[in-house]
C-alpha cells in the first residue's frame, strides 16, 4: 500500500495526493491530517503561486477522502505536524452525509443500500466527532447496512475542540457530516479497550444526550468524583478533574458483548459530560485501566486480526486480557496485508510517554501500518456496529 | 459468561426501554434497537403475525438492518417460519455459524434476535419472556391507538369536509362543554373555533330575538314549535317540535340536554346564525372516546328554505284549486296570475295565450302592469324571434337574470324591467313574470314559477277539451239537421274556423266521375288568401292521399314535403282529414308548426261527426225522393188506374154471363185500392209520429163508427158507454178505432155484431172493440207482437198495424183478446205507461 507523508502546506500536500492518486496502482486516496499540520483542508490555503489549493483543487481521477486528527501514525511513529497521503489498491466509493447537527436532516436518505449491491465489503466511515448526531449516524449505518460492511473508523477534529470542517474528499470539505468510504477489499477487525470494572452498577437517572445529570438519583459530577476519590484514593479538585477523570471512564454494560466505555471530558452544572451518548435509564460502571492492560488489549486488537502462527511472533490471539473485545480474524497467510490503526486520544494522553509502547504493540513491524487517534471509534465487534471510546481499533485489509 | 447481576442489569435496562412510542413501528423500532444493543445482536426484526390458522403469515413491523434480507440470520428464520406448521418458542436456528434466536411475542407475532458467532444464553433468553410480553402489550396497544387514530383522523377529516355544522360535546360536571366545532359551524353561526372549544353549548348558541333577520319573527308555541307572525294561528309548516325528550327549544333558550342522551337524537330547533334566525333539523350520535366518557355530536342541517319551499308549495295547491274550477280560459288566466302575484310575490306579471288571427301572443291577465311602467302595447309580444317566441316555440322556461346583459333578442326596446322569467304553456302560450331590478328571480322563485305554469297549463288543457267537447256536441246535433251535403259542409267549415281559429278552411267534394277533389266550402280569408281554389287529382297531393287513403295527417311545414305543395303556396302548415267518401275537410295557417295535437284530434272527431251527418242527409234525401215517388205513384197512377180497372171489371160484371174473373177483378181492385189508402193512411200517421193534439173519447169514437157505418152500411155496430174524456193523442188517432171496428164488420157474418164502447181507467182511457166474428189471425198479430215498424203488411193486416202504430204513437198499447167466439180488441191508454 502506497503512502506517503509531508509536512508542507497545501501546496505540498496538493502535489502529494495528485501524485499518489496519479499511481496506476491506486484506485483511492486517503488523506490523514495532524490537528497542528501545515495543511488546513477548510482553511483556503494558498499553494506557493499564492492560488487556492482546497481538496476540491486536487486535481486527481480518483476518490480521494480525508480527516484531521488529533494524531496521525505512520511509520511506527504518531505525530501531529503532517500529512499522511495513503493510495488504496481498490477503488473506493464515497458517500458523503451533512447534518450531523441538524434533527431535521434525514441521515438514512443519504446513505445508499445498494452499496451491498455492488461488493463493497469494507468501509471507512470518519465523522466529525463534535457533531451531535454521531450515535445517530453510526445507528443509521448499522440500520442501513447491518453487519455486512465492515466499518472501521472513527471522529476526526482537534483534541481542544472544533477546528474547522475536520472532514474531507476531493469535493470540497465537510462540516458537521461524515464521508463513508467502501471498497470490496475484505477485512478483518479487532476492537479492544481494556478498561475494568471499579464501581457500580450505577443507575443512569437523569440524562440529556451525552450529558449525565444524574446518577443513582445524586448528581452525576458529585456521584462521579466520589467514586473516582475513593479509588485513586484522593479528591481530584475542579481543576485537575480531567486528569483524573482520563482515567476513569463510564462502561456501558451488554449482554455478549463487553462493556461498551464512554469517556468523560468534561464537568458542568453538576453534570458530566461525555463523548457518545449515555441513555437514561442505563446501567453504568466506573472503569480504571493501568498502562499494561491498556497495552495489552491494544496488541489483542491486533492480534485479532492475524494469525499468530503465522506471524510467529508470541503475541496473545483471541485470550486477550479482561477488557478485551473480540474482533474478526483473518486467514494466517494476510499477514503483510496493510492494516490500519485507529486509536482513540484519550488513551494517548491517558498513557502519555507509555503511548509509545502501545502504538509499537498495533503496528506492524514493516512500518506499513498507517491510521491516526480519534475522537472517538467506529466499528463492530462481532456484534452490534458500535461508537466506542477509549478503545484502540485495527483493520487488516485484503485483496479476496 | 454472563453473570447474574449483568443480566438483571440489562434486562431492567431492556424493560425501561420497552414502551409505548409515537406509533407501532416506532415502539417496535426503539424495542428492538434496545434488544440489539443490550444482546450485541448484528440483526433482528420484531414480525407480526397475520393471516388466519390456515395461512399463517409474518410481516416485518420493525427490522435492523432496514432490509433485513441481506442479513443471512434473517433470512433463515423467515425461512424457518414459514415452513414450520407450529412454531415453538424459543426457537434457535443457525446458519453458517450465525446463531438466530426466535422469541415468542405472545398474541402479536415473533421477535428475532441474530447474534452472530456468539448465542444468547438460555439464561438470559428465559429472563427475556415478561420483556417479550410487554413488548408485545405495547405493540398490540399501539395497533389498538393506530386504528382508532386513523378513524378518527378519517372521521375529523370527514366532519371538518361535512358542510353542515357539527359540533363536538362532551358532558362536564353537567354542563355541555364544547369540545370542537368545524369550519362550517364557525362560518354559520359565527363563533370562533378557539372561543367555542370548552364554552359551554347551552350560551354559545343562544339567540337575540331583537336582532333576528327573519322577516317571520317566531314565537314559541307551549309544545316547542314556532308560529311566524302573520300566519294563521296554529301553522307550524316552518318548525315541527317534538323529539325524544320534548320540552322547548327556542331560541333564546336552546334545549342541550340531547348531550346526555345515548341514542341518537332528531329534532328541529330553531337557532340565530350569520343570517338571521334560521330552522335546523339536528342531529345527534354518541360515540364513546377512548377516555371513557361520551361525546356528543351534533349536526344542523338547515332546512328553512326547505320549510320555506314546503310553506310555499302548499299554498301554491291551495290557490291552484281556484283556478282549475274555473270556467273558461279567460277565467283561468286571471285566477294564475292573481295567484303569482299573491303567492309567488310575482308583482309584475301575466299570462299571454296565442292568437292565431293576429298571430302574435295576446295578453289574457296581467297583474302589476297599471302600476308599472310598462305600456300595454309592450304586452303584445309578436315579435317572433324574440325570447318569449322561442321559450313558447320550444317549450323551455327562460330565466333572464340581467336585460341589460342579455344577448338575445328582447321583444320589447326601452323596457322598464330589467331581468324576467318566462314560462311556456304548452301550446296555449306563455306566462312571463318580471321585475325592475336584475337578479330578481333565484332558484326558488324559478322552480314555483314552473310549478305554477305546469298547473296553468293542465288547467288550460283541460278547459280547452271541455270546450272542443261542447263545440262538438253543439256541431254535431247542428250538423244533422243539414238539409244537404253541401249544407253540412258549410257548418263544418264554420264550426272549424271558430272553434280553432284558422281562418284558411276548406272542404272538398270528390267527384266520381272526374276523379277529382273540388273546393265546395271555403272560408273568406281562404278564397282572399288563395284566390282560385286549386283541385286535386291522384298523385302529387297531400290532400289525394288522406282521402284516398283515409287517414288525417298533420303537415308542420309544408316544405318537408317536396312537390306536394306548390313552392308558392301561402300555406305553410296544415291539417287535412277525410270525410269518408264525400271528400276532405283542411285547415290551413301560413304560419309553421302552428297546430297542436288536440287541434287534429279535435278535427278528426268534428270530420267523423260530419262524416255520420253526410251518411245521414244522404240518407234522409233518399228517403224522401222515395216517399214521394210513392206517394205520387199511388196517389195518381195507382189509384186512376185502379178506377179504370174497377170500372171495366163492373161493366163486365153487369153485362157477362160469366161473371166471376169480372167480380174476382173488381175485388182485386178493391183491395189494391184499400192497400193504396192504407199506404196513406200510413204515410200521414208516421208524418205526424210525435205530434199531439187534445182528444174527446166519445166523439172520437162516435166518429170513426160512423165513418165505419157509412162505408158498411149494413152492418150492426153497437156503441156502448163513451166518457167525456179529453186525452192527447196522435192526430190521427181515429185511424185505430175505425180500422179496429172495420176489422169487426168485415168478418160479420149473419147476426153477427160489433161494440164499441170506451171506460176511464185510473190514469188514463181504455176504448174496446168487442165482435163475435171468427178471430183473427195469430200470423197477423205476431208482427205486431215483435214491434217492428218496418214490418210491410198488407190488407187487413195493414189495418191491424196502424191500429197498433197509431196507439203506440200516442203512448198507449194494444190487446188482442181471441177467442173461436169473438174477438176484443183493447185500446189502452194508460198515461202511467212512456209514450213510445
Amino acid at each position: 500500500m502506497r503512502q506517503e507523508y509531508t509536512e508542507g502546506g497545501a501546496g505540498a500536500v496538493a502535489t502529494l495526493v495528485e501524485s499518489v492518486a496519479a499511481a496506476t496502482d491506486v484506485e483511492g486516496v486517503f488523506v490523514l491530517v495532524g490537528e497542528a499540520a501545515a495543511f488546513t483542508p477548510g482553511a483556503g490555503d494558498t499553494g506557493g503561486d499564492g492560488s487556492e489549493t482546497g481538496p476540491e483543487t486536487w486535481d486527481v481521477a480518483v476518490p480521494v477522502f480525508g480527516g484531521v486528527f488529533p494524531v496521525v501514525i505512520h511509520d511506527g511513529t504518531e505525530t501531529d505536524r503532517g500529512t499522511l497521503v495513503v493510495g488504496l489498491p481498490a477503488g473506493v466509493e464515497l458517500q458523503s452525509v451533512t447534518g450531523l447537527d441538524d434533527e431535521r436532516v434525514g441521515i438514512d436518505t443519504q446513505l445508499d443500500p445498494e452499496v451491498l449491491d455492488r461488493g463493497h465489503e469494507t468501509a471507512f466511515v470518519l465523522v466529525d466527532a463534535y457533531a451531535s448526531r454521531v450515535e445517530e449516524f453510526v445507528g443509521e449505518l448499522f440500520d442501513t447496512y447491518g453487519v455486512e460492511v465492515t466499518f472501521v473508523g472513527g471522529g476526526a477534529g482537534c483534541l481542544d475542540g472544533p477546528c474547522g470542517p475536520s472532514v474531507f474528499t476531493h469535493q470540497g470539505t465537510i462540516s458537521d457530516g461524515a464521508v463513508v468510504a467502501s471498497t470490496p477489499l475484505a477485512s478483518a477487525v479487532g476492537v479492544e479497550h481494556g478498561w475494568e470494572e471499579v464501581a457500580g452498577p450505577l443507575r443512569v437517572t437523569d440524562s440529556d444526550g451525552r450529558t449525565v445529570h444524574s446518577l443513582d438519583g445524586e448528581p452525576a459530577a458529585e456521584r462521579y468524583r466520589a467514586i473516582v476519590a475513593e479509588h485513586a484514593g484522593e479528591s481530584p479538585d475542579p481543576e485537575s478533574f480531567f486528569e483524573f477523570a482520563k482515567g476513569y471512564p463510564f462502561g456501558i454494560s451488554r449482554v455478549g458483548g463487553e462493556t461498551v466505555v464512554r469517556d468523560p471530558y468534561a464537568v458542568s452544572d453538576g453534570s458530566v459530560d461525555c463523548f457518545g451518548a449515555v441513555p437514561e435509564g442505563e446501567f453504568v460502571h466506573v472503569l480504571h485501566g493501568d498502562r499494561r492492560r491498556l497495552v495489552a488489549a491494544a496488541r489483542a486488537a491486533r492480534a485479532d486480526t492475524v494469525d499468530d502462527t503465522a506471524e510467529g511472533s508470541g503475541e496473545p490471539g483471541r485470550d486477550s486480557p479482561d477488557g478485551g473485545i473480540a474482533g474478526e480474524s483473518l486467514d494466517h497467510d494476510s499477514v503483510g496485508s496493510p492494516s490500519f490503526v485507529f486509536d482513540c486520544v484519550s488513551r494517548v494522553r491517558y498513557l502519555g510517554e507509555a503511548f509509545a509502547e502501545e502504538l509499537a504493540a498495533v503496528v506492524d513491524g514493516d512500518g506499513s501500518t498507517v491510521g491516526a487517534s480519534t475522537l472517538g471509534e467506529i466499528a463492530d465487534d462481532d456484534g452490534r456496529l458500535e461508537y466506542h471510546n477509549k478503545a484502540t481499533v485495527v483493520a487488516r485489509l485484503s485483496d479476496r | 459468561m454472563t453473570s447474574r447481576r449483568e443480566r438483571i442489569q440489562v434486562l431492567y435496562e431492556l424493560s425501561l426501554a420497552v414502551g409505548r412510542g409515537s406509533g407501532l413501528r416506532e415502539t417496535a423500532q426503539e424495542a428492538l434497537s434496545a434488544y440489539l444493543r443490550k444482546l450485541n445482536c448484528t440483526a433482528g426484526a420484531v414480525l407480526r403475525e397475520t393471516g388466519d390458522s390456515a395461512a399463517v403469515e409474518y410481516e416485518p413491523v420493525a427490522t435492523t438492518p432496514a432490509d433485513p434480507t441481506i442479513n443471512d440470520g434473517y433470512a433463515r428464520a423467515v425461512e424457518w417460519l414459514g415452513a414450520t406448521d407450529e412454531p415453538a418458542f424459543p426457537a434457535e436456528l443457525s446458519v453458517d455459524g450465525t446463531h438466530v434466536h426466535l422469541a415468542e411475542l405472545p398474541e402479536f407475532g415473533v421477535l428475532v434476535l441474530v447474534s452472530g458467532s456468539r448465542k444468547i444464553d438460555a439464561e438470559t433468553l428465559g429472563a427475556l419472556t415478561a420483556t417479550n410480553r410487554k413488548l408485545a402489550d405495547a405493540c398490540l396497544a399501539e395497533e389498538v391507538e393506530r386504528e382508532l387514530r386513523t378513524q378518527r383522523d378519517r372521521l375529523e377529516a370527514v366532519v371538518e369536509t361535512v358542510s353542515e355544522p357539527i359540533v363536538r360535546v362532551v358532558t362536564r360536571d353537567g354542563d355541555p362543554i364544547v369540545d370542537d366545532v368545524n369550519s362550517a359551524f364557525e362560518a354559520t353561526f359565527g363563533c370562533d373555533r378557539q372561543a367555542a372549544r370548552g364554552a359551554s353549548l347551552d350560551t354559545l348558541l343562544t339567540t337575540d330575538d331583537t336582532d333576528s333577520g327573519d322577516a317571520s319573527g317566531a314565537a314559541v308555541t307551549g309544545d316547542g314549535g314556532h308560529v311566524e307572525s302573520g300566519t294563521p294561528s296554529g301553522d307550524q309548516s316552518l318548525l315541527e317540535s317534538g323529539g325524544v325528550w320534548g320540552g322547548p327549544d327556542t331560541p333564546d333558550d336552546p334545549d342541550t340536554s340531547w348531550v346526555e342522551s345515548d341514542v341518537p337524537v332528531r329534532r328541529e330547533v330553531r337557532r340565530q346564525t350569520t343570517d338571521g334566525q334560521r330552522v335546523f333539523s339536528l342531529r345527534t350520535v354518541p360515540v364513546p372516546s377512548s377516555g371513557g366518557e361520551t361525546e356528543q355530536f351534533g349536526l344542523y342541517i338547515d332546512i328553512t328554505e326547505q320549510r320555506r319551499r314546503q310553506r310555499t308549495l302548499e299554498r301554491l295547491y291551495r290557490a291552484a284549486e281556484e283556478f282549475f274550477d274555473a270556467p273558461g280560459r279567460e277565467a283561468v288566466c286571471r285566477r294564475a296570475a292573481r295567484v303569482a302575484a299573491d303567492v309567488l310575490d310575482f308583482s309584475l306579471c301575466g299570462v299571454h295565450l296565442y292568437d292565431r288571427e293576429s298571430r302574435a301572443l295576446e295578453p289574457v291577465a296581467t297583474r302589476g302592469v297599471d302600476r308599472s311602467e310598462i305600456r300595454r302595447e309592450q304586452l303584445r309580444y309578436t315579435d317572433r324571434d324574440s325570447v318569449v317566441w322561442e321559450a313558447y316555440r320550444e317549450g323551455e322556461p327562460t330565466a333572464i337574470a340581467d336585460l341589460a346583459t342579455f344577448d338575445g333578442a328582447l321583444p320589447n326596446e326601452n323596457t322598464p324591467v330589467r331581468s324576467a322569467l318566462v314560462l311556456p304553456l304548452g301550446n296555449h302560450g306563455v306566462f312571463v313574470a318580471s321585475a325592475p331590478t336584475a337578479d330578481a328571480f333565484d332558484d326558488s322563485d324559478r322552480y314555483f314559477g314552473k310549478l305554477l305554469a305546469r298547473m296553468l297549463q293542465t288547467a288550460l288543457d283541460r278547459t280547452g277539451r271541455e270546450q272542443a267537447l261542447r263545440s262538438i256536441q253543439s256541431a254535431t246535433r247542428s250538423l244533422v239537421t243539414a238539409t244537404d251535403a253541401t249544407g253540412v259542409a258549410e257548418q263544418l267549415v264554420a264550426y272549424t274556423s271558430d272553434t280553432i281559429g284558422a281562418p284558411y278552411v276548406c272542404v272538398w267534394r270528390y267527384e266520381p266521375g272526374e276523379r277529382l277533389l273540388r273546393p265546395v266550402v271555403w272560408t273568406d280569408e281562404a278564397g282572399e288568401l288563395l284566390g282560385e281554389m286549386p283541385t286535386f287529382g291522384p298523385g302529387g297531393s297531400i290532400a289525394w292521399e288522406v282521402f284516398h287513403e283515409g287517414s288525417p295527417r298533420v303537415v308542420d311545414d309544408v316544405t318537408s314535403v317536396g312537390e306536394a305543395y306548390d313552392a308558392d303556396s301561402p300555406i305553410r302548415s296544415e291539417i287535412l282529414v277525410p270525410l269518408g267518401e264525400y271528400g276532405v275537410l283542411t285547415a290551413g295557417s301560413q304560419l309553421v308548426d302552428d297546430f297542436s295535437r288536440t287541434e287534429f284530434e279535435f278535427l278528426q272527431t268534428l270530420a267523423a261527426s260530419a262524416e255520420s251527418a253526410l251518411q245521414i242527409v244522404g240518407k234522409r234525401q233518399e228517403l224522401n225522393v222515395l216517399d214521394e215517388v210513392l206517394a205520387r205513384i199511388l196517389r195518381h197512377n195507382v189509384r186512376n188506374d185502379l178506377n179504370v180497372i174497377r170500372g171495366r171489371a163492373e161493366l163486365l160484371v153487369d153485362e157477362a154471363s160469366e161473371t166471376d174473373h169480372a167480380e174476382r177483378i173488381v175485388d182485386t181492385a178493391d183491395e189494391i185500392l184499400s192497400t193504396a189508402i192504407n199506404a196513406k193512411q200510413i204515410r200521414r200517421i208516421v208524418d205526424r209520429r210525435g205530434e199531439f193534439v187534445a182528444t174527446r173519447i166519445d166523439r172520437l169514437v162516435r166518429s170513426a163508427v160512423e165513418g165505419v157505418a157509412g162505408d158498411y152500411p149494413d152492418a150492426e155496430i153497437g156503441v156502448g158507454p163513451l166518457p167525456g174524456v179529453e186525452l192527447e193523442l196522435h192526430p190521427h188517432f181515429e185511424y185505430a178505432v175505425r180500422h179496429a171496428v172495420e176489422n169487426g164488420v168485415e168478418h160479420q157474418s149473419g147476426e153477427s155484431w160489433v161494440t164499441v164502447r170506451a171506460a176511464t181507467l185510473e190514469t188514463g182511457v181504455v176504448i174496446e172493440v168487442e165482435d163475435d166474428g171468427p178471430g183473427i189471425p195469430e200470423a197477423e198479430l205476431d208482427p205486431l207482437a215483435a214491434g217492428e215498424e218496418t214490418q210491410l203488411v198488407h190488407g187487413s193486416g195493414a189495418g191491424l198495424w196502424i191500429v197498433d202504430r197509431v196507439v203506440r204513437y200516442s203512448g198507449g198499447t194494444v190487446e188482442f183478446d181471441t177467442s173461436d167466439s169473438g174477438t176484443v180488441v183493447r185500446l189502452i191508454l194508460d198515461r202511467a205507461t212512456t209514450p213510445w
